[in-house]
């Protein structure tokens, strides 16, 4: 899982150290330096020390592989969990693997009843101490990892792991300091194998740090020197290479700055004369996305009905509604965060209303707890689930709204379930009827003191799209009539599709390229300029889009 | 092949990660190593898509530095000028003749002031027709195909891959559906590249690219 997800699981995670396991368990936590796609840049190698978990680093996709074999191995023999921890640039690299041979897979197992497993205060203390018990063996199976490497013999020794040690060593071996340094190439950041460093650093005249995000290896590295009354200098990496990824440009810097050497850059660009403006280019809303109507029509009630409301976000597709044109939702913090901020906020406040915005999937996954407790507690709140059918962000799995068979469940009769007395369920390219029951919400929350609960579901437009392609549907673009444009950019700068936008005179244009045939943009336009360039059959389509 | 970096630009959903994959590929069937990595997460947003591809035996690190791309291939005008910085100055940039302004942000940008900015950062330019001979062949989708075509035939050109070779694996990863429609768009690309190509150019580029 990525980093954060393991946020979620780390009460199971501090006990699976506990109980010990019975066959080999690795955990993988691919942490995002950088924040390409997530909420922040936390070092998951803290995990291994406040659970005493062994971490361990690949630096590339065929290490990855084969450290997983690896760990299998290690966690199987020391009946103990192990992490291993991945960067971007492990996770998201594709590199050359050289397959071996499966081993056999056992799905079926059986369940021997042991104390250990039951963590009540008397059994999860013996578990301690033979926790510790492990931790020692598992300090001394390091110490002959056979991935942790040196290179060159050097008296400048740089120590690193994961795909930082292959900017280090990039950097190095086009560099001057080929012939002076001496790599040490580390997979298992924690414990840290104490013997091997020893050995291997006690003759250098200083050490360079250099890991991605937070010191974990140089602090462990220090306390190691130290213990053992070596006095080497070790050079941290400056305090400004610790936010964001590293690259070899970065790496070359840190090592300039802490050897206080220049070194040779191969090639640069040529000197920039004039730069020219480039407007940015956040994600967007796919063409066809039934979140675009939602939140261009949720924009359009609340300045129309002069309603002030705290929009309490949460993470999926949705999230980019924060950005421009829709500019929406004000606190997006945690996945499936929303409602339970919503419960507080409308506790609150009484000069806005509150309203969560949350995904099918993380409603799923989070929201239901707090769900209850809007109804329990009376939290006048409007919800507003957006049910696409399936986790759409993360690449198309399902979730349990994605039908299958005849299993599917239905988020609006969960709602009623547990109480909610207003539950609609609307189709958000339907924009009149999304503004017809907001309205009656809105009433619901300010007059019954409840909260009100609306399910907007279609399904995602690139699942859609893709299943038309598959049985070969034609898909018909949309085209704007010259004539009826009058230019008023409602469609390309407000509904903002990324198949819209401006050409002569202001006037709307449509990129056949681009559109996707989902019609949903009609609506937008107040001088009904938009059409397909041929008749659709809206049978055929409705089997796609629900 | 000691080194050979190539930055692929363009827009989230043009099919980058596809094309990247495509000369990964080729190269790994030529026994040349190679690495490609990529922005992701909200890549198939309409966001901004870098991908990295480096081949070669001395590589080691999956990102390019800055300025030592040898080539660029662009899927669109405004990322392939945001970019352009990771290209060497005598390096080599392929770009898809098809600007798409960001919806809801205004811009005043002409494609032709794009591409005289490239101009004026890289010595080798190259733009190609790449989206509008896809919409021709009704593919719209199928513009990564198109510069693949002219990637290969650049490569083939220098002599670094043969083009037999590539079209033998490019046919094979092509799914099977639209298979025949994509391989002409493909042969429009390397042919389009091929008139592009002067002998001096090549000469010039063989200086840079076959180490």
């Amino acid at each position: 899982m990525k980093h954060v997800g393991l946020n979620v699981a780390s009460d199971a995670l501090m006990s699976s150290a506990y109980t010990g396991v019975s066959e080999g368990f690795v955990i993988v936590s691919a942490d995002d330096p950088s924040m390409w796609s997530s909420q922040n840049e936390q070092d998951n190698r803290f995990y291994g020390l406040i659970s005493y978990i062994p971490v361990f680093e690949p630096e590339n996709p065929w290490e990855a592989k084969e450290l997983t074999k690896k760990l299998y191995d290690i966690s199987s023999e020391n009946k103990h969990p192990v992490i291993l921890r991945t960067t971007t640039r492990v996770s998201h690299t594709r590199g050359p693997v050289r397959v071996g041979e499966l081993r056999k897979i056992r799905v079926k197992g059986s369940f021997k009843p042991e104390p250990k497993y039951v963590l009540v205060p008397s059994n999860a203390r013996v578990n301690r101490i033979d926790l510790l018990k492990r931790w020692s063996n598992i300090k001394t199976t390091v110490e002959n990892l056979e991935f942790n490497k040196v290179y060159g013999d050097g008296r400048i020794a740089i120590v690193s792991p994961s795909t930082a040690f292959s900017h280090v060593y990039e950097t190095v071996y086009k560099s001057e300091l080929i012939d002076k340094v001496r790599l040490i190439k580390l997979s298992s950041v924690y414990p840290l194998p104490e013997k091997f460093l020893v050995s291997n650093l006690s003759d250098v005249e200083k050490i360079v740090v250099i890991e991605e995000l937070e010191p974990l290896v140089e602090m462990q590295l220090r306390d190691i020197l130290n213990r053992n009354d070596i006095r080497i200098p070790v050079l941290s990496k400056p305090y400004e290479y610790r936010v964001f990824e590293l690259t070899i440009d970065r790496v070359r810097e840190i090592l300039e700055k802490t050897l206080g050497v220049a070194l040779r850059k191969e090639m640069s660009t040529r000197k920039i004369e004039g730069e020219i403006k480039l407007p940015p280019r956040p994600p967007v809303f796919c063409a066809g996305c039934p979140y675009r109507p939602l939140f261009f029509e949720l924009k359009r009630i609340l300045a129309k009905e002069r309603v002030k409301a705290v929009i309490s976000g949460d993470i999926g597709c949705y999230s980019l509604a924060y950005y421009d044109p829709f500019n929406m939702q004000h606190t997006i913090v945690e996945m499936g965060g929303s409602i339970g901020l919503g419960n507080g906020f409308s506790t609150v406040l009484d000069e806005a209303i509150t309203i969560s915005i949350i995904g099918d999937s993380t409603f799923f996954h989070a929201g239901i707890p707090a769900l209850i407790n809007s109804v329990y507690n009376r939290h006048p709140q409007i919800i507003i689930v957006l049910d696409n059918m399936v986790t759409a962000m993360t690449g198309h799995q399902p979730s349990p709204s994605t039908p299958r068979e005849d299993r599917y469940v239905k988020i609006e009769r969960l709602a009623e379930s547990v109480g909610v007395r207003y539950v609609a369920v609307v189709d958000p390219f339907n924009i009149e009827e999304f503004r017809k029951n907001f309205l009656e919400a809105l009433r619901v929350i300010k007059e019954e003191r409840e909260v009100a609960v609306i399910v907007a579901r279609r399904r995602c437009a690139l699942e859609a799209y893709w299943n038309m392609l598959r049985d070969g549907v034609e898909v018909i673009p949309y085209t704007v009539d010259q004539d009826k444009c009058i230019g008023c950019g409602i469609c390309y700068n407000l509904f903002a599709c990324p198949a819209i936008y401006a050409g002569e005179n202001k006037k709307a244009y449509i990129d056949p390229e681009l559109c996707i045939g989902c019609g949903s943009c009609v609506v937008s336009c107040p001088f009904n300029a938009i059409k397909p360039l041929k008749p659709v059959d809206q049978e055929t389509l409705k089997k796609y889009w629900f | 092949m000691r080194e050979l970096n190539i930055l692929v630009t363009g827009i989230g959903g043009q099919g980058q990660l596809f094309l990247s994959r495509i000369i990964g590929e080729i190269f790994l069937k030529n026994n040349i190593p190679a690495y490609i990595a990529e922005t992701h997460g909200l890549s198939q947003r309409g966001g901004t898509v870098v991908v990295h591809v480096r081949i070669g035996r001395e590589v080691r690190s999956p990102l390019i530095p800055i300025g030592e791309a040898h080539i660029m291939i662009s899927l669109e005008l405004i990322e392939a000028s945001r970019y352009i910085y990771y290209l060497r100055s005598d390096g080599v940039a392929i770009i898809n003749n098809k600007m798409i302004p960001p919806p809801g942000k205004k811009t005043n940008l002409e494609p032709q002031q794009l591409i005289d900015y490239v101009r004026s950062r890289v010595k080798h330019v190259y733009i190609l027709n790449a989206s509008k001979t896809a919409l021709e062949y009704k593919m719209p989708i199928s513009a990564n195909i198109y510069m693949i075509g002219g990637l290969v035939k650049l490569l083939d050109r220098l002599e670094i891959i043969s083009e037999e070779l590539s079209d033998i694996i490019i046919k094979d990863l092509l799914p099977s559906r639209d298979r025949e429609i994509n391989i002409k768009i493909y042969e429009n690309g390397k042919k389009e590249m091929n008139s592009l190509l002067s002998s001096e150019d090549i000469s010039d580029l063989l200086k840079i690219l076959s180490r």
